[in-house]
């Protein structure tokens, strides 16, 4: 039997559903009967990378389907038991990280985590999909310029440098590159912020679809 | 003939859609620089290959039957095939000349685009609607056997005799025959409007797929998203519908008696088998996807596409003792 592996944030964890993981209505429970959720609310993108790696390391499936997150996010660790959420911009660490920590390297942090899992799967011959969750960007370059105009930075030069490294892409794994789930979310879950079910079943389509193409 | 593939370097990767990519050999040749980003990618087919270079521009290709081109040869040569591999492979080629001129002439001559009559569905009937509580019993029926496609399925308005759902056969989306599941447990189970060689599910593959699932039962098919020739063979007007979509076709039998015929029929109109291997519980693809959702199906099904015919028999002899117990 094809074990499949999904990773992600809190949509795909099924945040607003009822019976959370276990809904039969999120997207990993309407494409396999026993679905390995690794799934974490509030996960950043470095988090989904390394978990997703481990799994591929570790063999555990032979299908790895990772929804991306928001690019900001990112945990700290004070204590071994408390983490803190760098997106929350009430909290005062937040805010002078976000101030700090632009999405210019976020981007392309997430194009090398992509690159990664791509040769991670290729060496382990297993198969990969990539779902944008929460990515804000576009494959529009007048709009990613748009995106980072605000920090003060040398813009060509990244533009230039996303470029190159946009190319790297496997393009062909991705289920919908350019929108994210917010983006096409076509009803919201009991929570009245989450996915509800009618986009969960258009991505559990398209990951059909894919899987057939 | 050449395993082309065989004499790519190690570094490379493969995309979904078949190709191939690995940093071109040509570009040195075409006034470029060395190319470092993988962008030369090549997609064989049998023996049949075609190479494009995203860098350069160099395109080339082979076709058996055919003499190997001036730009084929250069590629060749650039990824290390010795020039006696080469002229072999010419001579190969055209000893398979007359016999692909003759398979093209009689294609040619067979290719006749299918087409079927419009008919009228079944009076009063309806749609099924999810929320409908009058439809409560079918939408179950149809969840219990994980039916999620968005496919127009009726029921009667007033019940009849007997309960049924009422599936719409199209054809490049006209209504050209239907079929009725009833659900009483009383034999038939179905009843069919099926015009000669029509296939059920032509409309729900899409032009970018690369493949085709073909089972026997319409209930299988929704599923998957794949087509039924809704019998236990596939005829020589359904084996023309299904080679119209130009993509790989895979057949997969059912787990039981009846599903032996149709691999024969598969292998007559040369289409690939997958027999995966299911627990004594799950006899066809809809158990399968009850069972182990539909991903998860459709990656067993892959996964098991076989096209040599000696295997797909080897592995028709296996399922025949499977039967037999």
């Amino acid at each position: 039997m094809a074990n499949i592996y999904f990773g992600g944030c809190s949509i795909t964890e099924g945040d607003g559903f009822v019976a959370g993981k276990e809904d039969p209505r999120i997207y990993p429970n309407l494409l396999v009967s026993n679905a390995i959720n690794d799934s974490e609310g509030g996960s950043s993108n470095i988090k989904i990378f390394l978990k997703a790696a481990t799994a591929i390391v570790d063999n555990l499936a032979n299908v790895y389907i990772i929804q991306w997150s928001a690019l900001h996010r990112h945990w700290i660790y004070p204590t071994p038991d408390s983490g803190i959420h760098l997106s929350d911009t009430k909290d005062k660490h937040a805010k002078w990280y976000q101030e700090r920590n632009h999405d210019y390297g976020n981007i392309i942090q997430l194009i090398q985590f992509c690159r990664i899992l791509q040769d991670l799967a290729f060496s382990h011959n297993a198969k990969l999909l990539f779902i944008n969750g929460l990515v804000n960007w576009s494959n529009d370059i007048e709009w990613m310029k748009e995106l980072v105009a605000d920090a003060s930075s040398d813009h060509e030069r990244f533009i230039e440098n996303l470029q190159n490294n946009m190319e790297l892409i496997d393009w062909n794994l991705w289920i919908n590159p350019w929108s994210n789930m917010y983006d096409t979310k076509l009803d919201v879950a009991e929570d009245n912020l989450h996915p509800g079910p009618l986009t969960h079943k258009h991505i559990a389509d398209q990951i059909r679809d894919k899987l057939i193409a | 003939m050449i395993d082309v593939l065989s004499y790519l370097p190690n570094e490379r990767k493969a995309t979904v859609s078949g190709w191939i990519s690995f940093n071109g050999p040509c570009c040195v040749h075409n006034g470029e620089s060395q190319d470092k980003r993988k962008r030369g990618g090549i997609r064989q087919q049998d023996d049949e290959w075609s190479y494009h270079c995203f860098n350069c521009g160099f395109t080339a290709s082979f076709t058996p039957g055919r003499p190997v081109s001036y730009k084929a040869r250069r590629l060749l040569e650039w990824l290390g095939v010795d020039s006696v591999d080469i002229e072999r492979l010419n001579l190969e080629s055209l000893k398979r000349k007359s016999l692909l001129d003759l398979t093209t002439e009689r294609n040619q001559i067979r290719h006749v685009d299918a087409d079927f009559n419009e008919t009228e569905l079944p009076e009063g009937i309806e749609l099924i609607h999810h929320n409908d509580p009058r439809h409560k019993r079918y939408a179950e029926y149809l969840a219990s056997r994980k039916i999620q496609l968005p496919y127009p399925l009726l029921v009667d308005k007033k019940r009849g005799p007997r309960d049924r759902i009422v599936v719409p056969f199209t054809y490049k989306n006209r209504i050209v025959g239907h079929t009725s599941r009833y659900l009483d447990n009383r034999m038939p189970k179905f009843i069919n409007s099926q015009q000669p060689g029509y296939v059920f599910g032509y409309d729900l593959q899409k032009p970018h797929w690369t493949s085709a699932v073909v089972t026997e039962g319409i209930f299988d098919a929704l599923s998957i998203a794949g087509l039924a020739v809704m019998h236990d063979t596939i005829s020589s007007q359904q084996a023309q519908l299904l080679k119209q979509l130009k993509r790989k076709i895979i057949v997969v039998p059912d787990q039981d008696k009846a599903g032996l015929s149709i691999i024969d029929a598969a292998i007559e109109h040369r289409f690939a088998v997958s027999i995966p291997e299911w627990p004594d519980d799950v006899k066809d693809v809809n158990d399968a996807v009850v069972k182990y959702g539909v991903a998860s199906t459709l990656l067993q099904i892959h996964k098991n596409a076989e096209t040599s015919k000696i295997k797909i028999e080897m592995y028709k002899k296996r399922l025949q003792r499977k039967i037999n117990g």
